[in-house]
């Protein structure tokens, strides 16, 4: 007899969330790294500043491309929690920075986001034109302060396409990256950006968090 | 007043009605109990029995945003696990029907049907933006018994795969994004209105069918049967119900027996909405005089 799936959601990413009907944010983030070797500090740092309660996540990551004729790509993101079966995955259409005039301490975004159960994501994702522009497995801890959440995590790339085990995942650095995100609100990007900046600012000399403007800088395939 | 079978992780989402949940007592004070998607905690009034560590059937009704429990069933520890299936998803038959509106909704409060709420489904089909690319039409498509949720159909391949997804309304933002490959046909667009009925443990929504906002295409019927999601445990009652619900002299049967599938999801039902819409697309627009909607 066939048995009913049933989906848990506790099988949805926790690094990615959509707070209640909210499913296009304007973000705030920021980016640092930190050498492997003294992750151990920046969690201890973390434990002590932020809101008691963190989380451990694996999670899959794949980032596929619409080829448009003219003008870049478009890209969205899907997102899993390495579990046993791959349904529940977190859809991420991630926009252009907004212009900075100077005000911005950060890089702000717009970010829409959408939850999608598919027993066969790659059927779905062919189907409507994406092919896979990159792919990488992130493991590490979410932490909160507030509206702020903070990611320390590794990537890693696996060997063998189409397997996730621990055993075929290399890592694709020798350190971790973290990210800092805030949610803006009223459209007041100084402001948020701002509030966020003062935050990471409290976590140097461990961590020197810069505004990165990945537009520029041309993406390396892998 | 509505009926859910919920897990201790749903409860969270529920906002009317009395659920059911089946789970194990962890703690008596403040009483939690727990089962295979988390914990929930709860309110109870009655003279309970129970003690830590007892699995049993709880009755909540919701007051005041506060589940209280009404009853409490004790059952052996094995039968925790049989009762994580007993879920409550309908088994649903969608179908046009000939005659108008109106004459279908009197048959259905002469059988004793009560209106409960109007009902809604709509369907979006996205083409592909250019012809020479590899990408397929997708439909997009709600339904008001679904409030939160979003579901994609895709057409079905010549190897017999077929794009079926369950999303939340987050998609119908990021599909727009993609319109370098996936463009929105608004003439091609259904609509079907109506009024959904209670009879026992059925549910029957009737409405009238429209294409792009304008013209009227046909009533549909959709007679769901609540307590089971085992399309063999009440085919034949569905049918039988059906048929004598219509009355027209016809025999009809679900396009799904022939699948011969065992269990029943909210996409099936999108799925017959699709077969449906598609159909009237096809033929041309039927222009009634007395699809009146009341």
């Amino acid at each position: 007899m066939q048995v009913p799936e049933l989906m848990n959601t506790s099988d949805a990413p926790i690094t990615r969330s959509i707070p209640s009907g909210n499913h296009q944010v304007l973000e705030a983030v920021l980016h640092a790294s930190i050498l492997d070797e003294h992750v151990g500090h920046l969690y201890e740092r973390l434990r002590g500043v932020c809101d008691p309660v963190f989380n451990s996540f694996e999670e899959h990551e794949m980032v596929f491309a619409l080829k448009t004729g003219e003008g870049p790509d478009i890209l969205v993101h899907f997102r899993r929690k390495l579990s046993q079966e791959p349904t529940l995955w977190h859809c991420r259409y991630v926009g252009t920075p907004i212009p900075d005039n100077g005000n911005l301490f950060a890089i702000c975004r717009q970010s829409t986001d959408s939850i999608v159960y598919s027993k066969d994501l790659m059927e779905f994702v062919k189907s409507i034109g994406l092919r896979l522009e990159y792919e990488f497995v992130a493991r590490g801890k979410v932490f909160t302060f507030g509206p702020i959440k903070i990611l320390v995590f590794k990537t890693f790339t696996t060997e063998k396409i189409g397997t996730y085990s621990k055993d075929n995942l290399k890592p694709l650095l020798e350190s971790h990256l973290v990210e800092a995100i805030i949610p803006i609100e009223n459209e007041d990007g100084p402001k948020y950006s701002k509030q966020l900046k003062d935050f990471c600012d409290q976590l140097a000399p461990l961590v020197h968090f810069r505004k990165i403007d990945y537009t520029q800088r041309a993406r390396v395939p892998y | 007043m509505h009926f859910f079978r919920d897990s201790c992780e749903s409860l969270r989402y529920r906002t009317e009605g009395v659920s059911l949940i089946c789970a194990k007592v962890i703690e008596l004070s403040p009483f939690t109990v727990q089962d295979w998607s988390g914990k929930a905690s709860f309110e109870v009034n009655i003279d309970l029995n129970i003690s830590l560590g007892d699995c049993a059937f709880f009755l909540l009704s919701l007051i005041k945003n506060q589940f209280v429990c009404e009853r409490v069933t004790v059952i052996p520890e094995q039968l925790l696990e049989v009762a994580r299936y007993l879920r409550m998803a309908g088994v649903a038959w969608v179908l046009e029907v000939k005659e108008p509106l109106k004459s279908i909704k009197e048959k259905v409060t002469k059988l004793g049907g009560v209106p409960h709420k109007p009902f809604h489904v709509d369907y979006l089909n996205y083409k592909p933006t250019n012809s020479q690319t590899s990408i397929s039409p997708l439909g997009l498509f709600h339904h008001s018994n679904f409030p939160l949720s979003s579901f994609l159909l895709g057409t079905t391949s010549t190897e017999g795969k077929q794009v079926r997804c369950v999303a939340d309304r987050g998609i119908d933002l990021i599909l727009p994004k993609l319109k370098a490959g996936l463009t929105p046909e608004h003439a091609g667009s259904f609509e079907c209105n109506g009024m959904e009925y209670t009879y026992r443990d059925f549910s029957i929504r009737v409405g009238v069918a429209s294409m792009a906002n304008s013209t009227t295409k046909g009533t549909i019927v959709e007679i769901e049967f609540r307590p089971t999601a085992y399309i063999t445990a009440c085919l034949g009652l569905l049918v039988q119900f059906t048929n004598e619900l219509i009355n027209d002299g016809e025999k009809r049967y679900p396009k799904y027996v022939k699948q011969r599938r065992t269990l029943y999801t909210a996409l099936d039902t999108v799925q017959q909405y699709k077969d449906i819409f598609t159909d009237m697309r096809r033929r041309t627009a039927v222009v009634t005089s007395n699809t009146s909607s009341t």
